[in-house]
């Protein structure tokens, strides 16, 4: 491969079974151009982004086409395509910053299943730093190049699908699949996320600025009803994974017992935990790009027999402006709104390339929300 | 009732703790400080959602403003529009002069306004962007109106007032001593956050967690193991619009009794107790008492200084600082500062810090080195002559943040030659995001009531009193001021005096 092309930033041509050497070649080359020698050839991690079918590749090309020049690494995109039967396909770039090798982007196309992806990808790693691996889509549980995979990575990141499902069984086994792997003992130093749970750190921050003010906090306590509302499809009732992530989590750090788990009743889904009735309520939308996405979450109490209501909502006509409202004691005055930049997958993986171990609340709030919907058995 | 100590859904938010709601009065607000600065800042953490929506802010000055004329004034360019108009509602605006009792009678009624209509809790933060001398007016005033207490309508144990005060804090020691004396008479040590915007950069708070976190760096950061430390804050800019200040202050007042010492403290102090409480106040105050302070005749040895002549800055020629507007023809004020510091304590005997601070010099760096002592015997070819380098750790406050250490390697081939390498650590390479801006830092600390990174006023005295000699002796030297031609790396004293000890300024 010639360096001048390479250095074009266009796609190279790659033979799958010489990747390593072939970058290797692409870096005595570029060390040859700077006539002192100071260059370098810059990796702060390794990540590994498998992709079931090539729509989930494509969105991937664009987000880390922004993210490798701030993020220097070596990235290797794995796209699983039903569609392709014949041999590995394979192509690369790189990214350059000033003078030196910023970064390395390898495309590998197999067919839908890629038994001898981890032999392919493991020699490419570089040691003693960080091994992302992020999967878009179902995830392979219980193959035997999965399992390998997983053992050789450090972090293992998934994108459960927010859209509310059929039966809250479905909704679920995605994440007791999740907290299997988690539990497992031989990946115990492993960092697990899900950027579902991931893409509600803004919604968890401003549902918990309504109890910064110590006059709103002494309301927790008085808290009788949380109504946590999500975007569905016409009909549907069945809690999305949202409402399930944020319940889990003030139940977690509520410290509520669990006293009745999730059930159905008109309009949607109840559970009792401690004193607190959680209710879960669909809210019609035909914009596939909100289904599943939270709309509103309500506390409702009452302090000496005066009714309390204390929300924080997405604004009804702009999406990313999020309201706080409410009604009675402490309630928040108008004009408490912020427009806020939808979490993008880029910013998540920045994030996860930047955190070591594992995320203790991540782990406990799935376990709370196994417990609440009566999967933790299964799982 | 049932009393929630905490916040309990804050626990594992990534998210520092959202301030609670108060009102941020900046008096001096038509100042440049306000727009460039304050509400910018403010605006910064109320997107970052560690401000309150019921955060509100009352400008005062003399200029008559309405609320909607300081709104504008004050907005930040490039801003989302639906943000800053949430943000803008909480801004108000009252006229008034602080020398007058009838202005603070205002400010009381229009505090219990915003209280009212906001949700403030009577919880107050003094901005003081004032003279310094009138820090005592400003807060007589406030404590005889009751202002410096909650008023009687707010929460007893939970509503605050602090005062935040803007550099500098005196112009020399018996000022200084005067200042505090004053203060302390209408408000305790508590209430009072003396600012030093240098305290909120991010590379500067990463000195203690380089120096805390990492075991491998502590024990060799001691006499034993390091040769010297240089501490360089140089600018290429000249005095630009401040020539007016920046005459009454020369760049001992300006850089080094503040910035650099504070620098030189993080660098020497011992390892605090705890980050939560006053324990790394405590440890800077150590260090600043363990500074040697100097005589007339070892002001002589151990400090330069000198006054930019006309010269050229990327190409472009520029004038003399005599020259300047503004700036009187006979000025003898020093725009180049160098001096030697000692901290006699068992850590650091015999370990000279080095500072050095100037306008108009070759670029602008500002970096703290750590020159370690050379090795004892060369074992090695080296590759430019026959004396071993040192290895140095460079901590790089600016303007490209990072880390490096630089150390001796070998040169592939069959000979056993080495050469000079740098390990480094960059922030842009490191961190995609950008760091938080210093004065967000500091006002959310304040608000949280976090006096960390705030200048206590023991400190503040002290390091006077190790500068206030070195003014002295100064003042009362009337040999010719020596000179350094703009653009170049300081008067050709400085370097000589580091060569005749054998040591040598890292280039600019």
């Amino acid at each position: 491969v010639s360096l001048s092309a390479v250095l074009t930033g266009e796609s190279q041509p790659l033979d799958p079974h010489r990747i390593g050497s072939t970058l290797t070649g692409v870096w005595k080359e570029f060390q040859k151009t700077c006539a002192d020698g100071n260059c370098m050839r810059l990796c702060s991690h390794n990540l590994l982004i498998v992709c079931s079918g090539p729509d989930r590749a494509a969105q991937v090309q664009r987000d880390l086409d922004e993210l490798l020049p701030n993020y220097p690494g070596r990235a290797v995109v794995v796209t699983l395509d039903p569609a392709h039967s014949g041999p590995v396909q394979g192509d690369f770039r790189v990214f350059t910053r000033r003078r030196h090798l910023a970064g390395e982007l390898v495309r590998l196309r197999f067919p839908a299943d890629a038994p001898p992806l981890p032999s392919m990808v493991a020699p490419l790693w570089q040691d003693g730093l960080p091994m992302v691996l992020l999967w878009r889509g179902e995830p392979a549980y219980g193959t035997n190049w999965f399992q390998q995979l997983i053992e050789n990575c450090t972090r293992f990141v998934v994108d459960t699908d927010f859209r509310p499902k059929e039966t809250l069984g479905a909704c679920v086994q995605p994440l007791a699949a999740l907290w299997k792997l988690m539990r497992d003992p031989y990946l115990a130093t492993h960092g697990f996320m899900d950027f579902s749970w991931g893409r509600l750190q803004v919604w968890r921050d401003w549902i918990a600025s309504l109890f910064d003010r110590p006059d709103r906090r002494r309301l927790l306590p008085l808290v009788e009803c949380i109504e946590l509302e999500n975007w569905a499809v016409p009909g549907a009732t069945v809690p999305g994974l949202s409402s399930l992530y944020l319940s889990a989590w003030l139940v977690y750090h509520l410290k509520l017992p669990i006293v009745q788990k999730l059930s159905p009743i008109a309009g949607g889904h109840e559970a009792r935990f401690g004193n607190v009735n959680f209710r879960f309520y669909s809210r019609s939308t035909d914009d596939e790009d909100m289904l599943g996405r939270p709309v509103r979450v309500t506390f409702r109490g009452s302090r000496d027999g005066q009714p309390f209501r204390l929300s924080v909502e997405r604004d009804s006509t702009e999406c990313s402006t999020l309201v706080l409202g409410g009604s009675g004691p402490c309630a928040p005055g108008s004009g408490h709104t912020l427009h806020l930049e939808r979490m993008q997958t880029l910013t998540l993986l920045g994030q996860e390339l930047e955190t070591d171990g594992r995320d203790r609340q991540f782990e406990r709030v799935l376990e709370t929300l196994l417990r609440m919907t009566g999967a933790a058995a299964d799982a | 009732m049932t009393m929630v100590e905490s916040n309990p859904l804050r626990e594992g938010l990534s998210s520092a703790r959202t301030a609670p709601p108060c009102t941020v009065v900046i008096f001096g607000a038509s100042g440049d400080l306000t727009q460039r600065m304050l509400i910018p800042s403010l605006f910064d953490l109320s997107e970052q959602r560690l401000v309150p929506p019921e955060l509100s802010v009352l400008g005062i000055s003399r200029r008559p403003f309405s609320d909607a004329d300081f709104r504008q004034r004050v907005q930040p360019d490039d801003v989302n529009s639906t943000n800053w108009s949430n943000f803008s509602r909480g801004i108000f605006y009252l006229s008034g002069n602080h020398h007058e009792l009838e202005t603070y009678e205002r400010l009381k009624a229009r505090l219990a306004e915003i209280d009212s209509a906001r949700g403030t809790q009577g919880n107050r933060l003094f901005y003081l962007a004032v003279s310094p001398t009138d820090f005592p007016v400003v807060m007589g005033h406030l404590s005889s109106h009751g202002l410096l207490s909650p008023p009687d309508y707010a929460d007893p144990d939970e509503s605050w007032v602090r005062v935040i005060l803007e550099k500098p804090f005196g112009t020399d020691l018996a000022s200084a001593t005067l200042l505090n004396k004053e203060i302390h008479k209408l408000a305790p040590e508590s209430q009072i956050y003396r600012i030093d915007h240098y305290l909120g950069k991010e590379t500067v708070q990463n000195i203690l967690t380089f120096r805390f976190a990492n075991c491998i760096f502590e024990p060799v950061w001691n006499r034993r193991y390091i040769d010297h430390v240089q501490i360089t804050a140089s600018e290429a800019l000249g005095v630009e619009e401040r020539a007016g200040y920046y005459d009454q202050s020369g760049a001992l007042r300006d850089m080094v009794q503040n910035h650099l010492l504070q620098l030189l403290s993080l660098v020497a102090m011992e390892p605090p107790a705890s980050s939560l409480d006053d324990s790394i106040r405590d440890e800077k105050v150590k260090v600043f008492k363990a500074l040697r302070v100097y005589d007339a005749a070892q002001v002589a040895r151990e400090t330069v200084r000198a006054q930019y002549t006309a010269g050229f800055i990327d190409g472009k020629p520029v004038p003399g600082y005599l020259q300047e507007a503004n700036v009187p023809a006979d000025s003898r004020t020093e725009t180049y500062a160098a001096a030697r510091f000692w901290i006699d304590n068992w850590r650091w005997e015999g370990v000279p810090f080095y500072l050095r601070t100037g306008k108009r010099l070759a670029r602008k760096v500002t970096e703290v080195a750590i020159v370690f002592k050379r090795a004892p015997l060369m074992l090695f070819e080296n590759h430019g002559g026959d004396t071993l380098e040192p290895n140095i750790l460079v901590l790089r406050i600016g303007p490209e943040e990072g880390i490096s250490l630089r150390f001796g390697t070998k040169i592939p081939g069959m000979t056993r030659r080495q050469r000079w390498v740098n390990m480094d650590f960059d922030y842009g390479t490191s961190f995609a995001r950008p760091s938080p801006p210093a004065y967000g830092r500091l006002l959310h600390d304040c608000m949280i009531g976090d006096p960390t990174l705030y200048n206590r006023g023991d400190a503040v005295e002290v390091a006077w009193r190790v500068t206030q000699p070195i003014l002295d002796a100064w003042a009362a030297d009337t040999s010719p001021m020596p000179t350094y031609e703009a653009g170049s790396a300081g008067p050709r004293q400085s370097e000589t005096w580091m060569e005749d000890e054998g040591r040598y300024w890292r280039k600019l």
